[in-house]
C-alpha cells in the first residue's frame, strides 16, 4: 500500500500544540514518597540545562558529574558508540564515572525471553541507580531501551505500592536504598543540551554531508511525555533529539517516509526471527531512505539500531538491493566533527556498511588514519603498552 | 572481528572496555547482587519452567556465590 505522505504532511504542517496535563507530574509522586520516606530521590545539582518535552514539560539535563550507565550492546559489539560519547565529554572538560559497578538493565530478559518478572526488573533498575548515587555522580544512560524500560520501571514503583515494598526488601538485603533520581536521562538528551557547545568546539565541516535520521522507539514511544520534543524541530511532532545536534552542526538532514518504523530489529525479531529483521531494516528503512533521500550517513541513537541498520546491509548486498550506506550514532558523528580519531575514539572498523565515502566528505583522510590506528595495534603487541588509554586519543 | 577481538579490546581507551568476556568489566560484588536479585524475586525460577537442567546449573553457582559472600536469601 502506497503511504499517504502528502496528506500527513499537511496534517502535520497544521501546527504544534502543547496538551497541558496529557502527561503525569511524576516528579510530584517523587516528591510525595521522598517526604513520606519511601524513596530517596537522587537530585540535580550543578550546572543545568533545560529542554522542552513532549507535552511541554521542561526538563532539566545536569551537564557534569555523571555516572554512565553502558550498553550491553554498545560495548560488545560497537565499542566506538561508548568511547565518543566518554571522549565528547572530555573533549568539553565535564567529569564523570565510568562504573564496573553497574549491571545490565536486564530488559533484554523481559523484551526477549520473558524470564524476568516486574519485582526483578524493577530491583535491578535500582540497584542501578542506588549505585550511581552512591558514589555522588548523577545517572546517564546509554541504551535506549534501558532508558524506555527505566521509565516504565518508575511509573510502576510509583503506581504500585506493593512493588515498592517487595523491592524494598530486596534493597535491604543488598544494603542499599531504594533510589530513584530526579529525571531519567538518555546519552541523547545530553548531546542535544549540549549541543551548542559541540558545534563551538567543532573543528570539521560536515555542511556537505546529507543525513537521515532514525528515532529509536525505546527512546520515545516508551513513556513519550518524557522525551524531547522542540517546536523548532519538524514543528515539534517528531523527536528533536538527533535532528537537532546533526541542524546545529551543518549537517542537511533529509527526510524519508518509514522515519516512525522500527529499524528492524524488534527485540524478540532480532533472536528469532532474524530474516525478518534483515528484511524489514534493509527494505523498509535502507531502502526507502536511498531512494527518497539519498544520504551520505544514518544517525540514530540507540544500541539495536546502530547494530541493526549497520549490520544487516550486507545480506541485502548479496540480492543487489539498493542499500550501502554508513549507519553510526549521533554521538560518533559529533565526536567526528569535532576532530576525533575516526579509528581509535569512533572505532569505524566494528561497523559493517562502508562509511569510507562519508569520511572522505568529511576531509578524513582514511587510509593514513587506519595506518595510525595499526601503528597503535603494533605497539601492543610489541607489549610496550598493554592497553591503549585516553592519551593515546589524541 | 574474532581474529582481532582481543587486540582491537586492547586498543579501546576505557578501562572498563578492555575485557572480551562481558561487555564491561563487572565488579564481583555488582554480579552477586543480580544474582541475588535473580533468585530472591523468582526470576530465576521462570528459567525451571523453561530449561529444568539449566536452572539447576545456574542456582547452584549463583548459591555458591553468595554463600562464599555471607548473603543470606
Amino acid at each position: 500500500m502506497t503511504i499517504p505522505i502528502e496528506a500527513l504532511m499537511q496534517k502535520k504542517a497544521a501546527g504544534f500544540t502543547h496538551t497541558e496535563g496529557r502527561y503525569p507530574d511524576f516528579q510530584h509522586e517523587l516528591a510525595e514518597l521522598e517526604s513520606a520516606g519511601e524513596i530517596v530521590v537522587q537530585k540535580i545539582e550543578g550546572d543545568v540545562v533545560e529542554v522542552p518535552t513532549k507535552f511541554g514539560r521542561p526538563k532539566r539535563i545536569q551537564k557534569g558529574h555523571l555516572w554512565h550507565h553502558k550498553s550491553c550492546g554498545q560495548c560488545g559489539h560497537i565499542p566506538g558508540y561508548s568511547t565518543s560519547i566518554f571522549w565528547i565529554m572530555r573533549k568539553l572538560g565535564y567529569d564523570y564515572e565510568d562504573p564496573r559497578d553497574q549491571t545490565s538493565c536486564t530488559a533484554w530478559n523481559y523484551y526477549a525471553s520473558a524470564t524476568s518478572n516486574a519485582a526483578a526488573q524493577a530491583a535491578v533498575a535500582v540497584r542501578n541507580f542506588a549505585a550511581a548515587y552512591e558514589t555522588g555522580y548523577y545517572p546517564l544512560i546509554h541504551c535506549g531501551t534501558s532508558y524506555g524500560h527505566y521509565k516504565e520501571v518508575r511509573h510502576e514503583l510509583l503506581a504500585h505500592p506493593e512493588l515498592r515494598a517487595e523491592v524494598r526488601k530486596v534493597m535491604e538485603k543488598l544494603g542499599k536504598p531504594l533510589v530513584l533520581p530526579e529525571e531519567i536521562v538518555h546519552y541523547s538528551e545530553w548531546l542535544y543540551a549540549m549541543r551548542h557547545e559541540i558545534a563551538a568546539a567543532q573543528v570539521r565541516d560536515v555542511s556537505n554531508i546529507a543525513v537521515t535520521v532514525h528515532p529509536a522507539c525505546h527512546y520515545y514511544k516508551l513513556v513519550e511525555g518524557d522525551a524531547i520534543f522542540d517546536p523548532d524541530v519538524y514543528g515539534g511532532q517528531r523527536t528533536a533529539v538527533v535532528t537537532g545536534l546533526a541542524q546545529v552542526l551543518g549537517a542537511e538532514v533529509r527526510d524519508y517516509s518509514t522515519w516512525f518504523d522500527c529499524c528492524g530489529f524488534g527485540f524478540r525479531h532480532i533472536l528469532v526471527q532474524r530474516d525478518f529483521t534483515r528484511s524489514f531494516a534493509t527494505m523498509r528503512k535502507i531502502e526507502r531512505m536511498k531512494e527518497e533521500a539519498d544520504p551520505d550517513v544514518v544517525l540514530t541513537h540507540d544500541t539495536g539500531c546502530v547494530t541493526t541498520l549497520d549490520k544487516s546491509q550486507f545480506a541485502a548486498q548479496a540480492h543487489d538491493r539498493n542499500v550501502g550506506v554508513a549507519v553510526l550514532s549521533e554521538a560518533q558523528f559529533a565526536a567526528l566533527a569535532m576532530g576525533a580519531h575516526p579509528y581509535k575514539v569512533c572505532q569505524l572498523h566494528w561497523h559493517s556498511a562502508n562509511y569510507k565515502p562519508m569520511l572522505e566528505k568529511m576531509g578524513i583522510d582514511h587510509e593514513a588514519a587506519w595506518a595510525e590506528f595499526q601503528a597503535d595495534l603494533k605497539r601492543l603487541e610489541r607489549g610496550e603498552k598493554q592497553y591503549l588509554d585516553w592519551d593515546d586519543m589524541d | 572481528m574474532s581474529d582481532n577481538l582481543d587486540l582491537w579490546r586492547r586498543a579501546l581507551p576505557s578501562e572498563t572496555l578492555h575485557t572480551t568476556s562481558t561487555g564491561w568489566d563487572v565488579a564481583d560484588r555488582t554480579l552477586v547482587e543480580l544474582y541475588l536479585i535473580w533468585l530472591t524475586t523468582g526470576a530465576l525460577d521462570m528459567i525451571q519452567e523453561i530449561d529444568p537442567g539449566l536452572h539447576s546449573i545456574l542456582q547452584e553457582i549463583m548459591e555458591e556465590r553468595l554463600e562464599d559472600e555471607e548473603i543470606e536469601l
